[in-house]
């Protein structure tokens, strides 16, 4: 199975001197494809800076990351923003929209940052609306929605540049113990039916229990490591195919 | 992102916030509208004293009279002796001398001798005056001084008719204003081309009255320069200078007053024209004596208004500043979701610059767009006909073209741009993760 991301002795330090203060402390951790994985801990714990550190939105202190085995410490800022861009997608708790933009300008904004032409990127977060069942509401303002439908807006966002990865910080934490379950239920439908890689960060154990693979973090260690369920071969398979859709559709992007 | 889509998103951004970006693009919409509104006068009146000097006769032309006491020789210029362009009436016994020194035939050689000075451009004016000119139409008598048209001045504004003929065999001269057509009893100016004007003095030697009939063929439109002369083609100079003379003995009828000549001014500059002529006791007068102080007048306004425009500019890029640092800041998880999603720093740096120059330019178009209404407004109620300008109707008091306009919107925009530098820096610069956990 392939390594989609992997951490190697990673060390993060906040601050210098004696104001220093390490949050994460010789973290080895390989993520393979197809994989679906909680980070677990309580606030505090250190699973935020990993996750930031994994998605490439901030540099370690010591350690590397391996992204498809290449070293992406080395990479410089333009290169690594266009690596976040074209294989991450990012669903985070306060969903982040732009509140006065209407829910199809929020979705396509990956795809602008891209430099994608107007009518690919209408088409292709079109497809992304479909796919959370939102297409009634592309014209709609990101305000005007209820907190389920924002967070139905932020993951069509994060699948419309067709993500090898999804990143999911506390997806649920806004969201009533309903609305969580629909998201949950989405997040976890991409995984399998599309292959998407998903690193979910939550304290939420019955979220956590979804998962094929739980990591548990304190202190900035991880305490524990544990590989759930097995079918991860079927979600590979599947997550060829979508790979193989997903560099098919970039080769048309050039 | 593409150019294009940082510019609409920008243009999208300001949309976002009408009420700051309004008083933003007002702000800036004062300074850019003196500065396009002192540069377009400063247009209007360049190319107005422009139209002057080369009724003049131009850059390199110097007219010359020989110093006395009791006369320095300015005056010998009608310099805006009658700037209305209203005749003014003859009573019986009215003068009309020159008062002039003679130049004598040896400063004259040595004029053609003197370095800088063209030697064939020398023109030894023998010069008519007359003691009036009568109406054949209504017999009306008005004073009149008269001037000649250089072969160099070519350039008259003329209302009616067309220019002198210097080479015509016709005694030929055109009107200094269409008041002058009225007064001689004409319905306008069309209606006096062709007719004929009579000149009248009195001998110097018998006292008698003689008459010289010319033709009207043209009607000047008023001028600072040549305001209130006739002018008058050559040989109707020379035949009124044998005329007048016939009388006289030979000593004095060979008299020059004022002699006239070339310069080659890409070497020589008036000045040293001029310091030359003193030697020999002759006073230069060029262009620049009575342009310049003319220019010097309204160069001084002109400064003091884009001296406030730039000014109530500075506060507007006040404005900018302090409004972009405040869309920095409201927009701080924006920049950080935008960051983490992979918008590079210079993209972001971009974004704001852009939002700032679009604010310079809709301010400044704002400005233009006012000023070009407001001044086409004053000119044309300034050419009515009580207007203050309506004895200058080829001047206008605002000119905008392409070349005044423009620089000034483009300069906007940079300062615009510039304003901008430190806003779009600390955007560029903020910390995705930070920024997104900003409350």
């Amino acid at each position: 199975m392939n390594k989609v991301i992997e951490a190697k002795n990673l060390t993060k330090i906040y601050g210098k001197k004696a104001a220093a203060f390490t949050a994460l402390k010789n973290i080895n951790l390989s993520i393979y494809e197809g994989e679906s994985v909680a980070i677990v801990g309580k606030s505090g714990s250190g699973k935020s800076t990993l996750m930031h550190i994994l998605a490439l939105l901030d540099r370690p202190t010591k350690g590397e990351i391996l992204i498809d085995g290449k070293n992406a410490s080395k990479l410089k800022n333009k290169e690594l923003n266009k690596l976040r861009n074209e294989r991450f997608g990012f669903v985070f708790q306060q969903f982040f929209m732009n509140a006065n933009d209407t829910v199809l300008e929020n979705v396509l904004l990956p795809l602008k940052i891209a430099k994608l032409g107007r009518k690919k990127r209408k088409k292709e977060a079109l497809e992304a609306l479909k796919i959370v069942d939102l297409e009634s509401k592309v014209k709609n303002k990101a305000t005007d929605l209820s907190g389920g439908q924002k967070q139905r807006v932020c993951i069509a966002r994060a699948i419309v540049n067709q993500p090898q990865v999804i990143f999911a910080d506390e997806p649920t934490g806004n969201l009533d113990s309903a609305t969580g379950d629909k998201i949950t239920d989405l997040l976890f439908d991409l995984n399998k039916k599309h292959g998407v890689t998903l690193i979910i960060v939550t304290h939420d154990e019955d979220l956590a229990k979804l998962c094929n693979r739980v990591v548990r973090i304190s202190d900035g260690k991880i305490i524990s490591d544990q590989t759930v369920r097995k079918d991860l071969k079927k979600a590979a398979s599947k997550k060829r195919e979508t790979e193989a859709a997903r560099v098919k559709k970039a080769n048309e992007r050039k | 992102m593409k150019l294009l889509d940082i510019i609409t998103t920008a243009n999208h951004n300001l949309m976002r916030n009408k009420t700051r970006t309004i008083l933003t693009i007002l702000a800036i919409f004062i300074g850019s509208f003196c500065i396009v509104t002192t540069s377009a006068s400063q247009a209007g009146i360049n190319k107005f004293l422009d139209d002057q000097t080369s009724a003049f006769g131009g850059e390199g032309l110097i007219q010359m009279y020989a110093k006395s006491d009791d006369n320095n020789g300015v005056s010998a210029i009608s310099m805006g002796s009658s700037f209305t362009g209203k005749p003014t009436k003859y009573t019986d016994g009215d003068k009309n001398e020159m008062g002039l020194k003679a130049i004598t035939p040896e400063q004259i050689e040595k004029v053609k001798e003197m370095p800088g000075i063209l030697k064939d451009t020398v023109l030894d004016g023998k010069f008519s005056t007359v003691t009036y000119v009568e109406s054949t139409k209504n017999g009306e008598k008005f004073t009149a001084s008269l001037n000649l048209m250089t072969n160099k001045s070519v350039h008259f504004e003329l209302l009616a008719g067309r220019m002198i003929d210097n080479d015509s065999s016709e005694n030929e001269l055109m009107l200094p204003s269409k008041e002058w057509a009225t007064d001689l009893g004409y319905a306008d100016e069309n209606e006096a081309i062709g007719k004929t004007l009579n000149f009248v003095w009195s001998d110097p030697v018998t006292k008698e009255l003689i008459t010289f009939p010319a033709k009207i063929v043209g009607v000047q439109a008023p001028s600072v320069i040549s305001g209130g002369n006739v002018i008058i083609n050559t040989p109707l100079n020379l035949k009124l200078y044998e005329e007048n003379t016939k009388y006289l003995p030979s000593t004095e009828k060979d008299k020059v007053y004022t002699i006239a000549a070339e310069y080659d001014y890409n070497k020589y500059s008036a000045d040293d024209i001029k310091s030359e002529l003193d030697k020999i006791g002759l006073y230069g007068v060029d262009i620049n004596d009575i342009m310049g102080q003319v220019r010097s007048f309204f160069d001084i306004i002109i400064t003091i208004f884009t001296v406030f425009g730039y000014i109530a500019l500075l506060a507007a890029v006040i404005g900018i500043v302090n409004t972009l640092y405040m869309s920095v800041q409201e927009r701080t998880r924006e920049i950080g979701l935008m960051k983490a999603l992979g918008m590079g720093r210079s993209k972001i740096f971009m974004s704001f610059a852009v939002e700032a120059i679009m604010l310079g330019f809709w301010g400044s178009m704002l400005g233009t767009v006012v000023s070009i209404l407001i001044g086409n407004l004053v000119n044309s109620s300034a050419h009515a006909s009580d207007g203050f300008m309506q004895n200058f109707p080829t001047f206008n008091l605002v000119e905008y073209t392409p070349a005044t306009v423009i620089p000034v919107i483009v300069t906007i925009m940079i300062i615009a741009f510039i304003a901008s530098i430190l806003p779009a820096r600390k955007a560029s610069k903020k910390d995705p993760i930070n920024s997104l956990r900003y409350e």
